[in-house]
């Protein structure tokens, strides 16, 4: 090997050990936080349509491993997606109209029964007042909408929203289909020292949002069946929904099930107008978490999840501040990714530097 | 027409790649399905003449598949760059991460604009785990291969 050979041998060698970017990088992640902070509303959607993305994207990946090309596949499940809808369309929308109008109708009455029932544990301690605000919270449908609404308000509501279901299946589209072109410009700009962790760190994510999404749909059906089962035992009513309504709020780690016990305990109250059968109800959903959180998600969730209570308190906590109930939802497998991220990286130091003893030469090469 | 559509339904650059995929000797044996599978789920990087792969003394994380171009394989002896192996499409290198995560032995670097298939250890573990049939196929693969090397290292070492 010549001097010039050996020169761009080493200038490549110090080109690969050099040290990361930081002050790029803290930069740049400083001016993301600040954009994040400000436009939390749209990077919300972009959540969400990146978790649409990629519950969808394993459907995508299966259709191409039969050699169909990626666009042609993210167009079947469009058109396979806009056929479901219209089905579901037809035959459910009739359904949920009638609920609701029954719902509405029974409202004044139901508020009345309400009523009674309260009226039976006034004069306890700090009982009055929250009557009145639970019964205010109570009122007709329409006054409550016209009292917290203002036309202006409400149109302005129903544009965000339908900005929103244009955006998102937007996004959604071109997440899935460029998703690899994205990925591989942004694997093209990592300098070679660090493909393998990043490629490390891509897979992981994959594999624990893959297995907490899995374990959480697995956790919140269980709970959900749970629920129902016991609610329908202790005869409260409505135990489906009730149980549907325990089933989605457990998404949310501690607050979710305190909120559905809750509800819960106030339509049982309601029903029954005695302390007895809500303490059955409470019980119930002291069970419930109990079997939660020692036998169903160690085997669903627990795998993915490995985060110690405080920091998940904390996590869902800043989670709600930053991005609201979207954000409670999404903080853990959010911090779960970022910790795993944090060790594939604090992995790769421990060899640092470290050289192996002298090879013999051979044609036939493994390294 | 419709057969045209039908073709045009169907991605050529894929075909194209699966083409090199097969001629892959750690994967030969699989069936069609899974080396697309293996062509969709794993990441591509494209490297520029000359460029580094990895280095000599890196953790070794992952396999590199050669899909096109050429790399080289060298190592520093006495502070010179010894160009111990040259491999052309087909090919792949930094098995030995597969099975542990020690630092390599040697160093990749890119001989002209070359375009490399990543696996990663863990993908790798996911793969074997998930179907006996593939596991041992391509388990026997590499043992095949670091029988080779051995058996190589056997005949070049000198009389005791």
């Amino acid at each position: 090997m010549n001097e010039l050979e050996k020169d761009r041998l080493n200038e490549m060698e110090r080109l690969h050990h050099r040290m990361p970017r930081w002050v790029p990088g803290l930069l740049i992640a400083g001016i993301f936080i600040v954009l994040a902070y400000y436009t939390a509303g749209l990077l919300m959607l972009l959540l969400i349509s990146g978790l649409i993305a990629y519950l969808l994207s394993s459907i995508i990946s299966r259709l191409e491993y039969y050699g169909i090309k990626r666009s042609v596949a993210v167009a079947a499940v469009y058109l396979a997606a806009a056929f479901f809808f219209i089905c579901a369309d037809l035959l459910f929308v009739p359904f949920l109209q009638q609920e609701t109008i029954n719902l509405t109708e029974k409202l004044p009455e139901i508020s009345r029964q309400a009523e009674d029932a309260f009226s039976r544990v006034r004069g306890y301690p700090f009982a009055e007042e929250l009557i009145e605000k639970l019964l205010s919270a109570m009122e007709s449908p329409a006054q409550a909408l016209s009292k917290s609404l203002n036309l202006a308000e409400l149109f302005s509501q129903a544009a965000s929203a339908a900005f929103a279901l244009v955006l998102v299946p937007f996004f959604v589209f071109f997440i899935l289909k460029d998703w690899p072109a994205i990925l591989k410009t942004v694997i093209g700009w990592v300098p070679a020292a660090y493909v393998e962790t990043t490629v490390a760190a891509l897979f992981e994510i994959n594999i624990l949002t893959g297995n907490y999404l899995r374990g959480l749909a697995i956790d919140c059906i269980t709970v959900g069946g749970m629920a129902s089962l016991g609610l329908w035992l202790v005869g409260v009513s409505y135990p489906v929904t009730l149980g549907i309504i325990s089933g989605a709020a457990n998404v949310i780690p501690y607050i979710g099930p305190v909120t559905a016990c809750v509800i819960s305990c106030f339509i049982a109250f309601i029903q029954f107008k005695s302390p007895g059968v809500v303490l059955n109800v409470a019980l119930l959903y002291v069970m419930i978490k109990l079997l939660d959180d020692f036998i169903v998600q160690p085997l669903t969730i627990g795998r993915s999840v490995r985060l110690h209570p405080m920091l998940l308190v904390i996590s869902i906590i800043a989670g709600q501040k930053l991005f609201g109930i979207m954000g409670m939802v999404l903080a853990v497998p959010a911090v779960t990714i970022l910790q795993k991220v944090f060790m594939i990286f604090m992995e790769g130091r421990k060899f640092s530097g470290v050289r192996p003893g002298n090879v013999k030469r051979s044609q036939r090469i493994i390294v | 027409m419709l057969m045209k559509l039908f073709n045009w339904a169907f991605d050529k650059e894929k075909e194209r790649k699966l083409s090199v995929l097969k001629k892959v000797r750690l994967f030969s044996g699989l069936q069609r399905k899974l080396l697309m599978k293996l062509l969709v789920d794993l990441v591509e990087k494209e490297y520029q003449p000359g460029e580094l792969i990895f280095s000599e003394g890196d953790t070794g994380k992952a396999l590199y598949i050669i899909l096109c171009g050429s790399v080289a394989i060298s190592k520093n002896c006495n502070g010179t760059g010894e160009v111990l192996s040259e491999l052309s499409s087909g090919s792949y290198f930094g098995e030995l991460a597969l099975i542990d995560q020690l630092p390599r032995f040697a160093s990749a670097s890119a001989l002209e604009k070359t375009n490399v298939l990543i696996m990663y250890k863990s993908y790798f573990d996911d793969l074997i785990r998930v179907n006996t049939a593939i596991s041992s196929r391509v388990l026997l693969n590499l043992v095949e291969s670091l029988t080779a090397y051995v058996r190589q290292n056997l005949d070049n070492s000198p009389d005791e």
